[in-house]
């Protein structure tokens, strides 16, 4: 008897302690939520249904309140597998936002197709919670896992409209290109793993990021800790869609229902980035000086060709998804930017900024994209998967709410003044301009040169051309019309209350 | 000298792994990955990782080669007509062959092929993962260290349950 109570308190010493419990309560909650909404599924009636994107919606907002009361708790949790920091919160809001507003985006749009919504609401929620988890992973295993888990959710979401054969043509590439870079990843973290292991004392955990870290502080020259580090990068390259592992995004992005596209385009972009700035902040920190230059091409490499292939696009969908890898570009810059500037160390501390720089350039690139994606989703269209440009000729008398939201969140995502979107490729600029990484700058300046002619061509159909006569104006609910809308205005408030401030202070 | 048993099953592996990818019948092909699996398998136990092969029997051997065979003679498939492509298929094969010996020759740590042909060093004689070799200690580590990543890998499992129903099942009307 005494035998195993003794057991059973070794066990609840190396166990979780509660503590390690409440730090995830905002993840918990989004889980238990995602369970709930299959609970409510099989027992309300078809009456009370829409008490399921509600509780979703407000339980979203719910954990949006705790990370935020969380704000300032830090330190390694679950025995060194978490580690949470300032940002770990900002990472929580950013994904819960994601979700809140794809949710708001696509359940009229997926129950106007016959599509279940609650398990739409089930598999965004245990997405959403997986990547939250992400974003404070310190640890090979919590990171593979919560990156996995949210990868199946969004193959799911991809393949969501079973009916349309070009949805689960997206829902089969992205299952393709998401194993491989998964595969690539892992074989990554095996190669470091390796390294850390032969080097690191007996006892020292070497999956464990810092660790590795330590590991390859001293070895970090050996050819088998560079393969792993570019297999690593490569992974993460393929979840950012950034060149040259951008080919699966234009097909995958246009034939994916329209809200999955908005959340592959923000959600699944920021965990890319997310991992990316664990991975490089972590375990392959001291690599820094052999990294920044990779980082640069790839930044370098996404921003043109995201860019001049959306020239030649027609498909307002296309378009968008190419002007993603452009915007994968962007967020890379920062990120090498960021590598750069904390080799150097201590330019006016300007690598303490640069992580909420790339954060906030995030957040613009959110907005923009659901105030776009929610007008291209509220409008009907014969099928969600061809969306031409002249589809949406003379938008503006027929719907200007949506083409306002239209016209207000293309105008962030190309960076016109006075719009959020504008300052954070300002900031952006700036972290180049510190890191010195000229080439990289001029880059980045003419590839937004070069999108503004994309952009505007879209802007041009919705706002300036006009459509035959008789044709009678669609009637689109008011939540549907009025999200892009204000999402539209949040973007230009947001940039004018950064200008204000700018000016202020 | 290694052993002469480790000799044997990796001929065997190495083999099974060449008709694996040599053969045009997609039901040898995956006959000749359940032998390489096994084999494997049968390393660990060389290793006295006896949990890790039991395992490797139990669910890629077992679970998940099944559910290939099954996909595989679902499907049908049928081996392409015409003569093998014997040219193609060696010069492939050297070039892999020539390839890996290069990048093992770059990548491998000082001394590892001595140690690998060696006896085993005494460091990993006392086998410092436990958790390799006994269930009672892999599931101690499971439910105490890695509690969050288990409780993690359910809510995965669900999510791809939901998914599968989702779709898989007869679609729903529009209305």
């Amino acid at each position: 008897m005494t035998h195993a109570l003794a057991a059973l308190d070794a066990f609840k010493s190396a166990a979780p302690q509660a503590g390690d419990w409440a730090s995830i309560l905002p993840e918990i909650l989004v889980a238990g939520l995602g369970v709930f909404a299959l609970l409510q599924a099989l027992t309300l009636p078809a009456s009370g249904r829409w008490l399921i994107p509600a509780v979703a919606r407000v339980g979203l907002l719910l954990a949006g309140f705790l990370a935020y009361q969380a704000g300032e708790s830090e330190g390694a949790r679950f025995g060194g597998l978490l580690q949470q920091d300032a940002s770990t919160h900002l990472w929580r809001q950013l994904f819960l936002l994601c979700a809140l507003l794809t949710s708001l985006v696509g359940g009229r749009f997926f129950r106007q197709r016959g599509a279940d919504e609650a398990e739409f609401h089930h598999i965004l929620l245990l997405v959403t919670a997986s990547l939250m988890m992400l974003a404070q992973s310190s640890h090979v295993v919590t990171f593979f896992v919560a990156l996995e888990t949210a990868t199946v959710g969004l193959y799911v979401l991809c393949g969501f409209l079973r009916r349309s054969a070009a949805s689960l043509e997206a829902g089969v590439r992205y299952l393709v290109a998401g194993g491989l870079s998964s595969a690539l990843l892992l074989m990554g973290f095996v190669l470091l793993h390796g390294v850390a292991g032969m080097h690191l004392p007996k006892g020292a955990d070497p999956l464990q990021f810092a660790s590795i870290a330590a590991a390859l502080l001293g070895h970090g020259g050996e050819p088998l800790a560079l393969v792993g580090a570019a297999l690593v990068l490569a992974g993460l390259g393929f979840k950012l869609g950034a060149f040259p592992f951008h080919g699966w995004v234009p097909d995958v992005y246009q034939g994916a229902p329209t809200p999955t596209t908005a959340l592959l385009a923000t959600a699944s972009k920021s965990a890319g980035v997310v991992g990316l700035v664990l991975v490089v902040s972590g375990p392959l920190a001291p690599l820094a000086a052999k990294l920044s230059p990779v980082l640069a091409v790839l930044a370098g490499g996404s921003l043109l060709a995201g860019n001049l292939a959306a020239l030649g696009s027609s498909d307002t969908k296309r378009a968008l998804a190419l002007s993603g890898v452009s915007h994968a570009g962007f967020l890379l810059a920062g990120i090498a930017g960021l590598v750069t500037l904390r080799s150097q160390e201590g330019v006016f501390g300007a690598a303490d900024i640069a992580l909420p720089i790339v954060l906030a350039y995030l957040l613009a690139y959110v907005l923009g994209t659901f105030a776009t994606m929610g007008a291209l989703a509220a409008l009907p269209a014969e099928s969600d998967e061809r969306r031409p440009l002249v589809a949406l000729r003379g938008l503006i008398r027929r719907s200007p709410s949506l083409a306002a939201g239209l016209t207000l969140g293309i105008g962030s995502l190309a960076g016109i003044p006075p719009s959020i979107g504008f300052f954070a490729k300002v900031l952006i600029l700036w972290v180049l301009v510190s890191a010195e990484a000229w080439t990289l700058l001029a880059l980045a300046v003419v590839s937004v040169a070069v999108s503004i002619h994309y952009y505007f061509s879209i802007i041009r159909e919705a706002t300036v051309r006009t459509a035959p006569d008789g044709e009678v104006p669609p009637r689109i609910p008011l939540l549907d019309r009025a999200l892009p809308l204000g999402l539209g205005i949040l973007t230009v408030l947001l940039g004018l209350g950064s200008l204000i401030k700018a000016a202020l202070g | 000298m290694p052993d002469p048993l480790f000799v044997f099953i990796a001929a065997l592996t190495l083999g099974a792994c060449c008709l694996l990818v040599a053969s045009r019948n997609p039901v040898t092909s995956a006959m000749g990955m359940i032998l390489a699996l096994v084999g494997i398998a049968a390393e660990f136990f060389l290793l006295d990782a006896y949990f890790l092969g039991v395992l490797q029997v139990l669910v890629y051997a077992g679970a998940v080669m099944v559910l290939f065979l099954f996909i595989i003679m679902l499907l049908d498939v049928q081996p392409p007509g015409g003569a093998y492509p014997w040219k193609r298929a060696l010069a492939g094969g050297a070039a892999f062959l020539l390839l890996s010996a290069a990048a093992f020759a770059l990548l491998a740590p000082e001394g590892s092929l001595a140690k690998a042909a060696g006896p085993t060093p005494p460091e990993l004689a006392a086998n410092p993962e436990s958790y390799a070799t006994a269930a009672k200690a892999f599931g101690r580590s499971l439910y105490t260290k890695y509690m969050l990543p288990l409780q993690m890998a359910g809510l995965l499992l669900l999510l791809a349950l939901v998914g599968v129903v989702t779709l898989a099942k007869a679609p729903k009307s529009a209305d």
